[in-house]
């Protein structure tokens, strides 16, 4: 009996290597993927990577079900986004993200940097401002190497629709730059 | 995005996004996923193990059932009784090959075959008394003093007196018997030497 059992627990943890293998390859892939929608969102790259570790931990969870790549993808962007968005609507840390957003960089002064810190953090609030479903497509697309397609099949959506809430959302954003500016 | 020209907002965008975890992040997160892992196999181990064992006994069942089915109809469940005057097969008859129905109780519950209040397991050869011979050897038992083996001697000893109501003595009858052969007169032949012993004819 010992034997079968043996045999029986061998092949589920074999089964289980094998699946935690490809959980490696997709932590590869889309680690970056995951800190950056959920910087995105907050802005901190702490909070951003203790929200990216949650988002990965919960997918390792349901991994069975989410072995197919785009999938993947896709189940961890909207993960990530969600734990993002609750951790950005608790703003603990809000008011450290702003004092802590840019350093001085060689070749910046002073004040090209307060200039730099004032027009991000009117971007921020510009960011903030928009709807949730706005807000999604812009940041998504602002991520290097991501195109409507891409977005797209990240957030499961047509092209279309994609298109038009990205212009949408950068129109709301000109206004609110010009709106907050002009305060 | 690539489809249109970048504006001062997508390139803003772009730079805000374009920041990049720590390097400790991917190890953190395998860190993190690795004591998920633990959980998970040990949660996983032990409902295994369970199935194995639940798998293990529904097997034994179904094979057990099945070798039952294929019992043949003619063997009673029972073990078989005996007349009080039967007597079991002799010692070599005993240890001899079993007999096929024997075979085919594998996986079976086995029942005693000995009748009841003969004990079981013993490799002495059953004696079955005869009821009529069991009750003259306890009338024996009963008129002996001292008795020690079967009922209490108390409830079925007889009356002294019917015992000898009951005895019969038949008369004793001596009989002469004849004797053919030497009669030696011994006090003779030692009263007078030398003469011969006289022979009857």
């Amino acid at each position: 009996m010992h034997e079968w059992a043996g045999g029986f627990t061998g092949a589920l943890v074999t089964q289980d290597e094998a699946l935690e293998r490809e959980f490696d390859d997709r932590l590869r892939d889309s680690g970056s993927l995951a800190f950056r929608v959920a910087y995105g969102v907050l802005r901190h790259r702490e909070d951003a990577e203790d929200v990216a570790q949650d988002a990965f931990a919960n997918a390792y969870r349901h991994f069975k079900s989410l072995r197919d790549r785009d999938r993947f993808q896709s189940w961890l962007v909207r993960t990530t986004w969600r734990l993002a968005i609750d951790r950005w609507r608790a703003e603990r840390r809000r008011v450290a993200r702003e004092q802590g957003i840019g350093q001085p960089t060689a070749g910046e002064t002073n004040e090209d940097l307060a200039l730099s810190r004032e027009r991000t953090a009117l971007l921020s609030r510009a960011i903030d401002a928009l709807p949730e479903k706005l807000r999604v497509v812009v940041l998504l697309s602002a991520i290097e190497g991501h195109e409507l397609r891409d977005v797209a099949r990240l957030l499961r959506l047509p092209e279309g629709t994609v298109k038009s809430r990205l212009f949408k959302a950068r129109k709301s954003l000109a206004e609110s730059l010009k709106c907050l500016k002009n305060h | 995005m690539s489809e249109e020209p970048l504006t001062d907002i997508d390139a803003e965008l772009r730079a805000l996004m374009a920041v990049e975890a720590s390097p400790e992040f991917a190890a953190r997160v395998r860190e993190r996923v690795s004591v998920e892992r633990m959980g998970r196999r040990s949660r996983m181990v032990i409902p295994a193990m369970a199935a194995a064992s639940a798998a293990l006994v529904v097997t034994a069942w179904v094979v057990a059932g099945l070798t039952m089915s294929s019992l043949p109809s003619g063997i009673p469940d029972e073990p078989p009784v005996r007349a009080a005057t039967e007597r079991l097969p002799p010692v070599a008859d005993v240890e001899g090959p079993p007999p096929a129905v024997a075979a085919a109780r594998i996986g079976r519950p086995r029942a005693p075959i000995a009748p009841a209040g003969v004990a079981t397991g013993s490799s002495e050869p059953e004696v079955v008394v005869d009821a009529r011979v069991k009750a003259a050897v306890e009338r024996l038992l009963d008129a002996a003093p001292g008795r020690v083996l079967g009922d209490p001697p108390a409830a079925r000893a007889p009356d002294p007196g019917e015992a000898a109501a009951d005895l019969v003595v038949e008369p004793l009858v001596v009989e002469p018997v004849p004797v053919p052969g030497i009669v030696i007169g011994a006090v003779g032949f030692e009263q007078f030497p030398g003469r011969s012993i006289p022979w009857r004819e």
